[in-house]
């Protein structure tokens, strides 16, 4: 057995590979800088259709659904879990705040809460068994995916319209032109973002999804942030639901369908790793945003439907594996 | 096998090693952990090959064992610690895995059957080919790697630590099979740390240390305690630090009656009866094998694992620890064993790493990066840990300094008890002597160490007093001045009365 | 064996098994409903009959608004027993399973909306040769040994829309977008009624463009049609939930009367649209019809007295009609309140 030797001084460095953050942010500026580019070549391109204020509000407008449902399943994948409810729970919710309001005649801010209760209640389900019973957080949501689009289909029905003007003038309203449901995912972000990025409670989330066991090792109380995180995701399901059936002035049973793998989708792009761990609330948007300018962009230079879905796809594994490829070059 | 030499990396983990089996004979293979036995049976199976050396099997001098595939048709079959079988399929397809008997491709499934029931019925295991693998106990598939071998019509069957996870009863069994072994001239090495039972079934034994062979004997001819001597004894190249006197410190940590019969663990460690105590400024080291249960101690005192029953005691105060987060709150901070699985957070950086124990420290609501930071900073100069700054990603650090981080994490939050699990393991030489001033230390400044290793002379030159471990239970104490090597091994490897 | 019985085990497999559950009975449904027997009216009781509607996405609010409630009413008025099956969602393998799981009971009838005009061949023709009448409704599998085909002719329905489109754009010319399910036949066949009429006008027909039959896409796709062709003056809708996301764009876009905006079905909200004067014109169906006339059709074949050969089992003659074509009716501002006062 050798002998106890005295230290030496540190050995050389080793190339930088920098934090999550860091990391991530690099995929963001990426990602970011590949939108600006898409952005400014089809200003060139389309300069009447493409580059107006009409259009950057449409786009706008009809991506605040899933930036919405984006920002609560950022918090879900740096936590390291899916939640595949999320587009069922937003029909469900805003399938029953729009029953309390036109059917039961309950007051708005009070049906309002109310459905927030609810998606808050279903969220902490979803939690309770993946946390606490253990069951796979993908068998666990897809399940209760199934259960809240049941609901909302048994009490929607072909859907609630009508809804009082009182509750419908907060989704069709404009500030400065831009859609008020807009401002509230931008609102809602810059809230989760100082949350996730700043603040003490929620960085725990990020040790979690990067070593679980670790994280146990080390004092977090692992059950109750999946709890917490959860019902987090519920509520601003519950929220998306609201809002967009706010907008449209109908509560429909079907609004969600296929939205949580847009959403997933969006995180991915924007940073968040699969396993846990990474990703940034503005990677979320910057992936929402980037999918739906890539749509608008294929309509308004006439691609045809098909070639729309083949586009599409093609576009988001080059981007993804863009990104792979830069970060193996780094390390 | 003459003059087999092998090198990992830094590491000579054979170093010329001779060694002869007969057939018929049981021949037995000793050594302590990394002594060097599974490399040698590793080369001997095709899995490895030697950089120098020769191998003679079954008359055929200088024979190439190229890969796995080779060592079976030269007739050599290896049951491992680990099995290698597949779990979801049945008893027959695993026994012929690969081979089974085929018509234009089409597997003829009565006849695979009945091949596979002769083959039962030879080692004595009575169930039904058709029966999935999973439904079996750990002996009985035991026997399926034994009817596998037979199947290749090996003539070299290697045993390596076959009945860690097998009951008396099993046991024996297993014996009766290999005796059955050696009346159809099949040549078996052994390999166990239970001493007792090469007495019991072995007919030569080998010794092995540091890569080295320390010489072949009949069993008959040789006792226990020359083994141990043997296989652990070797000149006292540290020099063991001077250690204060710690007798009149208080008691920082005291375990009394700690129980766990939990069946979850893999080798079915039940925890009996620990009680002991760790003073202030003591470097208390648990010394076993591995498998002894002391990682599972450790996890149980930390919280990491419910326990039966069992009470902890904190600079004289009794406390209940649920979770770890109850243990860090009374004063406790655990090092794990496997710091990569367990312990980092492989893509966070050094900051981020250090932090994770103690976030409270760093802000109530609003995370303070720049205290954080700060602190990171302060530990990395303090532990002299090799890095740019502390934004760099632990991933990229070498082992000693990932260790360190791990270490800085606890250290930041000053614990009154430190458990540390395999401090060097996978640690260059330079590294492992700062992680032992470290521990030093840290118990001159008042905090209790309890250390776990299976690296003997690591816990000799650490270590103020020693507690043994074996099967759950501590089987012996030793204090540090006249604790040696074999006196440890002794305890590791004897059988504890029931 | 444990001596704990591992507490949490049993609260985990009871949680699967709860959820496993759950999913397996929201993706096959099968709902019986009894009709009861007329007092006074036939002579004759048919409760043993049991005529059986079958379709995937079963649980769609349309169905369960128009489809099944006329279902239930000719099953009172006849005396006979109707039944509802198919998966929840557009699952085609489950449809297909239902389809046979069902014809093997052998009832009196069945009707089958044809989702997969190919898919669907098989099993219906298996059921028909087992001795089980078989008519399609709402969407045809002509390719299929059916009996006969109930429901909208939408050629003719997409006539109408481009009639509707035609008449309110009056001297205006320019072009025109089309939305639907672009891949279904009905869509297709809407298409080309559409085309034929704004051809003949003069107006500038686009490409149809996807909107996966979900009102969200339809209004993103929509709003970028609107962006993309400041010069559009017109937007036809072809499944049910176009109408109401063309709508809400034409609306956001600020483009409420300068766009012409047609659809398909009339349901509140499309109906609130027209309303609104977002939405010209919506063509509707008579849903209604589909089950009420394909249980009325079944239950001839089985009673008819007619008789137009020696043998018409042996002829292979039906005393039933090939094709009935449901109509549509079109919802103006006019008219819009008389339907409105029913929902």
């Amino acid at each position: 057995m050798p002998e106890v030797l005295q230290a030496e001084s540190p050995a050389p460095v080793l190339s930088a590979r920098r934090s999550p953050k860091g990391m991530a942010f690099s995929r963001e500026l990426g990602l970011a800088a590949l939108t600006i580019f898409i952005i400014i070549l089809f200003s060139v391109l389309y300069p009447v259709t493409f580059k107006s204020f009409g259009n950057f509000n449409a786009i706008l407008r009809n991506l605040a659904f899933e930036g919405i449902l984006a920002i609560g399943m950022m918090f879900m994948l740096v936590g390291g879990v899916f939640d595949l409810s999320v587009g069922a729970m937003a029909s469900m919710i805003g399938v029953i705040t729009g029953w309390l309001m036109k059917n039961a005649g309950w007051p708005v801010p009070l049906a309002v809460a109310a459905g927030l209760a609810v998606a808050a209640a279903g969220g902490f389900l979803n939690g309770y068994i993946v946390a606490r019973v253990r069951v796979n957080a993908l068998i666990t949501t897809l399940g209760t995916m199934g259960v809240f689009q049941g609901i909302a289909l048994l009490i929607g029905g072909p859907g609630i319209t009508f809804l009082p003007e009182s509750f419908t003038k907060f989704g069709q309203s404009e500030v400065f032109g831009v859609q008020a449901p807009v401002l509230l995912m931008v609102g809602l972000a810059a809230v989760a973002h100082y949350c996730l990025a700043h603040t003490r409670f929620f960085r725990q989330l990020y040790y979690i999804g990067s070593n679980p066991k670790a994280a146990h090792l080390s004092g977090i109380n692992v059950e109750r942030l999946q709890i917490l995180s959860f019902t987090l995701m519920g509520l601003i399901a519950g929220l998306a639901g609201i809002v967009y059936a706010s907008r449209i002035a109908t509560a429909t049973s079907t609004v969600g369908v296929g939205a949580e793998l847009q959403a997933i989708t969006a995180v991915i792009l924007g940073g968040a790793s699969l396993s846990g761990g990474k990703g940034t609330i503005w990677g979320a948007l910057i992936g929402v945003f980037f999918m739906a300018l890539m749509k608008n962009v294929l309509i308004i230079s006439r691609v045809s439907s098909e070639w729309q879905g083949i586009i599409l796809g093609a576009v988001l594994v080059l981007a993804v594996a863009l990104d792979s490829i830069m970060n193996r070059k780094k390390s | 096998m003459h003059g087999i030499r092998k090198r990992f990396g830094g590491v000579q983990a054979l170093n010329g090693v001779n060694l002869e089996v007969r057939a018929g004979e049981v021949h037995a293979l000793v050594g302590e952990n990394g002594a060097g036995k599974s490399t040698l049976m590793h080369i001997l199976a095709g899995v490895h090959q030697p950089d120098e050396g020769r191998i003679d099997l079954d008359g055929k001098a200088n024979v190439i064992l190229a890969n796995e595939h080779a060592a079976q048709q030269c007739g050599v079959a290896i049951v491992f610690q680990e099995r290698s079988l597949f779990s979801s399929l049945s008893v027959a397809e695993n026994i012929f895995a690969g081979r089974q008997p085929v018509k234009w491709g089409r597997i003829k499934r009565k006849q695979l059957y009945q091949d596979t029931a002769l083959l039962l019925r030879e080692v004595g295991l009575a169930c039904d080919p058709k029966t999935p693998l999973s439904e079996l106990s750990a002996a009985q598939q035991q026997m399926v790697e034994i009817a596998k071998a037979l199947s290749l019509n090996a003539k070299l069957i290697i045993f390596d630590e076959p009945t860690a996870a097998l009951t008396e009863t099993e046991t024996a069994a297993l014996f009766r099979v290999i005796v059955d072994l050696k009346r159809r001239n099949v040549a078996v090495i052994y390999i166990s740390h239970r001493l007792e039972e090469i007495f019991k079934i072995a007919d030569r034994v080998t010794v092995l240390k540091d890569g080295v062979g320390q010489g072949t004997f009949e069993v008959s001819e040789i006792t226990t305690d020359r083994l141990i001597t043997l296989m652990v004894g070797r000149a006292l190249s540290f020099h063991r630090a001077e250690t204060q006197d710690v007798s009149a410190a208080p008691v920082m940590l005291e375990v009394k009656g700690l129980n766990d019969r939990s069946l979850e663990t893999e080798v079915k460690t039940v925890l009996r009866d620990i009680s002991f105590k760790v003073r202030q400024g003591e470097i208390v080291a648990l010394a076993g094998l591995c498998g002894a249960g002391r990682t599972e101690l450790a996890l149980s005192i930390f919280g990491a694992r419910p326990r039966d029953s069992g009470e902890i005691f904190i600079g004289g105060q009794r406390v209940e620890i649920h979770s770890p987060a109850d243990a860090i709150a009374a004063g406790l901070a655990y090092v794990p064993e496997d710091r990569k699985e367990a312990g980092l957070f492989l893509d966070m950086t050094i900051a981020q790493n250090t932090a994770a124990g103690s976030l409270k420290e760093f802000g109530t609501w609003w995370f303070d990066d720049a205290k954080g930071h700060a602190k990171a900073e302060e530990f990395r100069n303090r532990l002299r840990i090799a890095s740019y700054s502390a934004k760099q990603v632990v991933q990229s650090l070498s082992g000693g300094n990932q260790q360190k981080v791990v270490l800085a994490r606890w250290l930041l939050i000053r614990p009154k008890v430190l458990i540390v699990d395999e401090p060097t393991r996978g640690i260059d030489v330079g590294a492992k002597a700062e992680v032992h001033n470290l521990i030093r230390d840290l118990a001159r400044a008042g905090t209790a160490i309890v250390v776990i290793s299976s690296d003997l002379p690591e816990v000799l030159a650490v270590a103020t007093r020693m507690l043994v471990m074996r099967e759950g239970r501590i089987t012996g104490e030793l204090n540090g001045t006249d604790a040696t090597e074999e006196k440890i091994m002794r305890h590791a490897s004897m059988k504890v009365a029931a | 064996m444990n001596n704990k019985w591992n507490r949490r085990r049993v609260i985990q497999a009871g949680a699967l098994s709860g959820l496993g559950l759950t999913g397996a009975l929201t993706g096959c449904e099968q709902r019986p409903q009894q009709g009861a027997a007329q007092s006074g009216g036939s002579s004759q009781s048919y409760a043993d009959e049991e005529y059986v509607w079958l379709s995937a996405n079963s649980n769609l609010p349309l169905f369960t608004a128009h489809d099944h409630p006329a279902l239930r009413l000719v099953g009172n008025e006849l005396g006979v027993k109707v039944q509802i099956a198919g998966p929840n969602s557009i699952d085609i393998p489950n449809f297909v399973a239902a389809i046979e799981q069902t014809a093997a009971r052998k009832p009196a009838g069945m009707m089958v909306v044809g989702w997969d005009p190919s898919a669907l061949v098989l099993p219906i023709n298996n059921a028909v040769e087992s001795g089980v009448p078989v008519v399609c409704v709402d969407a045809d599998v002509p390719a299929s040994k059916r009996l006969a085909f109930i429901g909208t002719d939408w050629y003719d329905l997409g006539v109408r829309q481009g009639e509707a489109m035609v008449k309110a754009l009056g001297r205006r010319r320019g072009k025109v977008a089309l939305l639907g399910l672009i891949e279904q036949a009905i869509d297709q066949q809407a298409f080309a009624g559409f085309r034929s009429v704004t051809e003949k006008a003069g107006l500038t027909a686009m490409e149809p463009q996807q909107d996966k039959g979900n009102q969200a896409e339809a209004a993103r796709v929509a709003a970028a049609i609107i962006q993309a062709n400041p010069d559009l003056i017109g937007m036809a809708g072809f499944d049910s939930e176009s109408g109401p996301g063309m709508g809400q764009a034409i609306k956001e876009a600020g483009k409420a009367g300068k766009i012409v905006a047609t659809c398909v079905d009339a349901e509140e909200q499309h109906l609130r649209l027209v309303k609104e004067g977002v939405l010209t014109a919506a063509i509707g169906q008579k849903r209604e019809l589909f089950t009420y006339m394909g249980v009325k059709a079944l239950f001839e074949l089985r009673h008819s007295k007619l008789r137009f050969t020696s043998d018409d089992k042996a002829a292979g003659v039906t005393p039933i009609p090939v094709n009935y074509n449901t109509g549509t009716y079109t919802v103006t501002r006019n008219n819009v309140d008389l339907f409105l006062k029913k929902a």
